[in-house]
């Protein structure tokens, strides 16, 4: 499991998300929501440039 | 204002102590300063250096004869301890032709860099920034 690229992407892009939040913010709901918010746009992006990269050779 | 700058000294110092403490050991200066969040830090960022050893990463010598080597070792001390436990201990030879090699190295650099980070955030809550 610990091989696959969208995993450690998704475990990557949690772990970053919920420090960031946790600097940012003080309250823990604050926290929360600055968290998922952060988690989901960092999934998005990289899915979103995966697709566009998908074209080119390497 | 002859009284107040003492004051002011001793509050540069602790602060200053603080951020070592929090660099040595990710968020004990939050949890010092009464911060609850020194908890999400002490776990996650710690975590997160472990598995880019468990990943295969490697933890890159300080050899300025090389930049881009020397920048991601900076990077990976910014962790603190668990870098020097890991050294002692053997650990962060890195497996360059591991599938996971690159994941372990973006997992410790950034382990170190989000601490750095976390100091900073020590740092301003100990002078009052926050």
């Amino acid at each position: 499991m610990l091989q696959s690229h969208f995993v450690l992407l998704v475990i990557f892009s949690i772990c970053v998300s919920i420090v960031f939040a946790a600097l940012m913010r003080e309250e823990m709901r604050e926290q929360a929501v600055l968290a998922a918010k952060m988690f989901a746009g960092l999934l998005a992006a990289a899915i979103v440039i995966g697709w566009l990269m998908y074209p080119f050779p390497i | 204002m002859v009284a107040t700058a003492p004051a002011q000294a001793r509050t540069t110092a602790n602060a200053y102590l603080l951020c070592a403490l929090s660099w040595a050991i990710p968020g004990a200066a939050h949890l010092v300063l009464g911060r609850r969040k020194g908890i999400v830090f002490l776990i996650v960022l710690p975590a997160m250096f472990a598995l880019g050893l468990a990943l295969q990463g490697r933890i890159f010598p300080v050899d300025f004869s090389q930049f881009l080597v020397a920048l991601a070792a900076v990077a990976e001390t910014g962790i603190g301890v668990p870098y020097f436990v890991a050294r002692i201990l053997g650990y962060g030879a890195g497996n360059v032709i591991a599938v996971t090699y690159e994941y372990g190295n973006t997992f410790l650099i950034v382990a170190g860099l989000l601490n750095t980070l976390v100091v900073i955030d020590a740092y301003d809550i100990a002078v009052g920034r926050k």
